[in-house]
């Protein structure tokens, strides 16, 4: 069965941003099914690693690799892994100017399968998803990002996360400067989108999302590498005890 | 300008004589000659506007050969308008049309209601003719015949032009559409456009210049508008002509009422050489004004532009937006000031200058001028030059879109805004038309 395999992969990741080694031998297997969530303190690489797996030119792989469904895509576009069903919501989404977010989805739709959905069946798909995360469907019709406040650009992320559906999505601080109800209401966003058939990376910085979405495993980011994996009890020991804590007793134990 | 591939000739084409044929043709009036002669001496006695002058300093206008242009070619032979029936568009889509090959009058058509409502939308030699004393009224009262070299030759040389009157309170709902063929080998063009808003009018007036063929050729339009108290006008130019015209172009607004209001656009997409001078002169007490501008230039194309929003009078707003997208080896040049008179309190004044640099080595230069007499006011000016954001490309190759499309999308983006501003839905779907065959057109200039 290919359940059996992991959706995505990650090989002993070392990637450098400007010459400067960022991920020091980062491994990870996300198999179908599966929230993994990843958490660290900032500047430990979460970020990095978002990138890196989506595939910006910026963020160079300078040993391992990424594999997508078995795949090996570390030398893959950033479209071209977004075609082979992996996603990344970013934590800093760029407003796109003159594209409209109804545009961006009917353009990433057709180009994610190869064919146009028909406009109507299409059009209805994202009012249902935009209804769900409770945003006006005169989003829709505005700019990508464009005047956003902080949640309308994470909400629009989870939308095209729903509405598009990939296999792999790799949430880049998701949670982050989202108000209580906000919070929520992505959150319900991402459950829905979770299902048997796709697996999801959840970074935070914050225990409170898991409230919500709650993962298989939790894995903490130090310093470039994967230092502890565990359960959600993991995420709620950070909480009680706090990075700094949960670091030093790491350290001892090398 | 000495790299333009156009042989200078050794004889004048602008000459007296031709001055004098061009009037005899459509039987001018003595003044009307006179006025013309007095323009030729004038043409003949003013030397180019000096370099040393900011809005002449960064193309060289002087070394361009006018002279090996003809003004005064014969009526055309056939009288079909050919490509550029293509412009034009079933009957209901305007309430005037008037389409001129260097002068000569191919399709004159007013609606009934226009009609009624007194509207005067004729050729400018026609309404010499039949409304001398109207057309006297409001002749050269924002532009000058003598003020410079270019104005002067236009002048002496006019072949064609328009006068378009709305009286008080006069409604036309759909355009005014004005089209100005070059049809002729060498031909050269010299339409003066009047247009005049009487107090409370309103009108979209689109103007649009074409060549037939790919030859060298030369337009230099004069036009004027001049608008009373409440009136709204909306005036269009449209350029595309062929890949070896010269295109100079003279545009001075004076809104003179009370809050009248102006929206002026500018759209180039052709010629070898361009070079437009556009002033919008807020002197009514709470005018408004909104300058648009989009221009793409591909293979060797020059384009240098000159805007000038200027506030005489307390409460006016002006704001500007001008986009180019450029590729090959295309250059822009873009000078704007915002002048705020002594006294020209409560002003607001906008200017935005974006330009778009795509394949190849084009060059763009964006200089932003203030020149504020009055203070109590708001006032801010951006401008940007630089290729296709790389974060903007990233994010939507993430989502599955191929960089190619993922730079088309782009460079739509960057136009979107500005052609959700076109006012009428045919001009609309015809810029995006000429967007996307710059777009797809390979470099000229590589293909050797």
């Amino acid at each position: 069965m290919t359940t059996l395999s992991p959706l995505l992969q990650i090989e002993d990741l070392h990637v450098a941003v400007e010459g400067k080694e960022i991920l020091r031998g980062v491994s990870l297997a996300l198999y179908p099914g599966e929230v993994h969530a990843l958490m660290g303190p900032n500047g430990s690489g979460k970020s990095t690693l978002a990138y890196a797996i989506m595939g910006h030119p910026k963020y160079q792989v300078t040993q391992g690799r990424i594999l997508l469904k078995g795949e090996d895509i570390t030398s893959a576009t950033a479209d071209e892994r977004a075609r082979k069903g992996l996603f990344l919501a970013f934590q800093y989404p760029v407003a796109v100017p003159g594209v409209t977010l109804f545009n961006l989805l009917r353009t990433a739709g057709r180009a994610l399968r190869g064919q146009d959905l028909p406009v109507v069946q299409f059009r209805r798909r994202i009012r249902e998803q935009a209804n769900l995360l409770k945003m006006d469907e005169s989003f829709l019709q505005r700019y990508v990002n464009e005047g956003f406040s902080g949640g309308e650009k994470k909400r629009a992320e989870i939308l095209q996360l729903t509405v598009l559906q990939p296999t792999v999505a790799v949430l880049d601080e998701t949670d982050s400067g989202l108000d209580i109800d906000a919070l929520r209401v992505v959150a319900e966003g991402i459950n829905a989108f979770a299902s048997p058939a796709n697996a999801i990376l959840l970074i935070t910085h914050y225990q409170r999302i898991l409230r919500y979405v709650r993962p298989r495993f939790v894995h903490i980011l130090a310093e470039g590498r994967i230092v502890r994996s565990g359960g959600p009890e993991l995420a709620e020991e950070l909480e009680a005890r706090g990075y700094e804590q949960v670091l030093q007793q790491v350290r001892s134990q090398a | 300008m000495s790299d333009v591939a156009l042989t200078q000739r050794p004889l004048s084409r602008l000459t007296e004589e031709a001055v004098r044929r061009l009037s005899a043709r459509w039987g001018e009036p003595g003044w009307a000659l006179h006025a013309r002669l007095d323009a030729f001496h004038a043409y003949q006695q003013t030397p180019f506007p000096p370099p040393s002058h900011e809005w002449w300093r960064r193309t060289d206008v002087a070394s361009l050969p006018y002279e090996a242009f003809q003004p005064d070619g014969d009526a055309p032979r056939r009288r079909t308008l050919g490509t550029a029936r293509t412009l034009l568009r079933p009957g209901k889509e305007y309430d005037a049309l008037l389409v001129q090959a260097e002068g000569h009058t191919l399709r004159h058509l007013l609606s009934p209601a226009v009609e009624r409502a007194g509207v005067v939308v004729m050729p400018l030699e026609e309404a010499l003719r039949q409304r001398p004393s109207l057309v006297q009224t409001y002749l050269g009262k924002a532009i000058a015949p003598t003020e410079n070299r270019f104005t002067a030759m236009a002048s002496a040389f006019r072949n064609g032009g328009v006068f378009i009157y709305l009286p008080r309170n006069a409604q036309v709902e759909r355009p005014i559409h004005l089209l100005h063929i070059l049809a002729r080998p060498q031909g050269a063009l010299f339409p003066h456009t009047l247009i005049v808003a009487e107090e409370g009018a309103s009108a979209t007036i689109v103007e649009d210049y074409w060549q037939e063929g790919e030859g060298p050729a030369l337009a230099l339009p004069v036009v004027e508008l001049l608008l009373d108290s409440a009136s709204q006008v909306r005036y269009t130019g449209v350029q595309c002509l062929g890949p070896q015209a010269l295109f100079l172009s003279f545009q001075r607004s004076r809104i003179l009422g009370r809050d009248a209001s102006l929206l002026t656009y500018q759209i180039h997409f052709g010629s070898r050489f361009v070079k437009t001078v556009l002033e919008n002169h807020l002197e009514g007490q709470g005018s408004r004004s909104d300058l648009l501008g989009v221009l793409f230039g591909d293979g060797e194309q020059v384009f240098d532009q000159v805007t000038l929003q200027d506030h005489h009078s307390p409460s006016t707003t002006s704001d500007l937006l001008y986009k180019s997208a450029l590729k090959d080896t295309a250059r822009a040049v873009y000078y704007g000031t915002v002048k705020v008179r002594r006294g020209a309190v409560k002003t607001d004044a906008f200017q935005t200058n974006k330009n778009l640099l795509l394949g190849g080595r084009p060059k763009a230069d964006s200089i932003p001028v203030l020149e504020i007499e009055a203070d109590d006011l708001r006032c801010s000016h951006a401008a940007s030059v630089g290729p296709v954001d790389e974060e903007h490309l990233f994010y939507l190759q993430s989502r599955g879109i191929p960089l190619p499309e993922a730079r088309r999308i782009l460079v739509e983006g960057f136009f979107d805004p500005l052609a959700q501003r076109i006012p009428t839905p045919w001009l609309r779907e015809r810029i995006w038309a000429f967007i996307h065959r710059k777009m797809q057109t390979p470099d000229a200039s590589k293909g050797g």
